[in-house]
């Protein structure tokens, strides 16, 4: 009987698990973002003409802005346009005065026109109306024919 | 966002400009350009950089990628591609080769990713350019 006593006492020992020791690891994620900002165009604009024929212009009557959106993905970019150029029919001799502006909303609320400074872009989706003017001076008028205009709308 | 202040992610090359670095490029498809700020560091008389212009647009478009000073005057790197077609949601590398102007060992630059996506109609109209530029200054090591 002792003899079982001792071999049930061996083997319950055996039985016993082994003590299970822990290990633990670091698994790393590393990412690099880069902001960045898009513009989409929406819409060409379209220039007016003006009743004299000496402007043709998206803010005269006839004329739309063109529209653009531009996505920021962090801030510290900026929006500018550059002075636009001018297509224009071969029987159009004369020179004008050409001018772009611009105005804002949705992260951005701004104006701005080719001669002034850039200005700050917020972080997020901006709408942007582009408006463009061509100024003919004195007695000159706009010959007949075709004409169009390119604005540079620049994020940087 | 300056310059001075964006995490510099330069590599030296020991090699020459043509492996001065490749700019970490972002793979969201509806980016117009990426990155667009960036530092590099170079032992030769020029600093190379890759940027990713991208289509945000469905349709496919005409892109052309140029260099500019900080006066917006262009320059003279080598581009390449310089012009290509661009597929809609998509991006793809250029690789761009600034040379140091002489005596100077920095260089700021403007990478300018350019596209007329609404060419003009057959009316009076005003055609939006729409134009990305990334700052990036190149460092001449002595």
């Amino acid at each position: 009987m002792k003899k079982y006593a001792k071999l049930a006492v061996v083997a319950s020992i055996a039985m016993v698990p082994a003590q299970a020791f822990a290990a633990t690891g670091n698994v790393q994620f590393n990412a690099t973002v880069t902001h960045t900002c898009t513009i989409t165009v929406n819409s060409a604009g379209t220039l007016g003409v003006s009743t004299n024929f000496g402007t043709l212009s998206s803010m005269q009557a006839g004329g739309a802005a063109g529209s653009a959106t531009i996505a920021a993905s962090g801030n510290g970019f900026d929006i500018s346009v550059d002075a636009p150029n001018l297509s224009k029919p071969a029987a159009d001799t004369t020179s004008e005065t050409l001018s772009a502006s611009y105005i804002t909303t949705g992260a951005t609320t701004v104006t701005g026109a080719h001669t002034d400074a850039a200005n700050d872009l917020n972080n997020g989706t901006t709408n942007v109306s582009v408006h463009m003017a061509a100024v003919k001076s004195g007695s000159d008028v706009f010959a007949a024919g075709t004409y169009t205009g390119t604005v540079v709308l620049r994020c940087e | 966002m300056k310059l001075s202040s964006t995490k510099t992610l330069a590599t030296t090359s020991f090699l020459g400009c043509a492996f001065a670095l490749a700019l970490l490029p972002s793979q969201a498809a509806a980016q117009a350009m990426s990155p667009m700020r960036g530092e590099v560091k170079s032992f030769s008389d020029s600093f190379a950089l890759r940027v990713f212009p991208a289509n945000p647009y469905e349709h496919r478009i005409r892109v052309e990628v140029k260099v500019y000073d900080q006066n917006f005057n262009e320059v003279a790197a080598m581009v390449s591609p310089a012009n290509f077609t661009l597929a809609g949601r998509n991006s793809r590398p250029v690789s761009v080769i600034v040379p140091f102007e002489a005596g100077q060992a920095t260089r700021k630059v403007r990478i300018c990713t350019e596209s007329v996506p609404f060419p003009g109609q057959n009316k009076t109209t005003t055609t939006i350019k729409a134009q990305i530029c990334g700052k990036f200054l190149g460092e001449r090591v002595q």
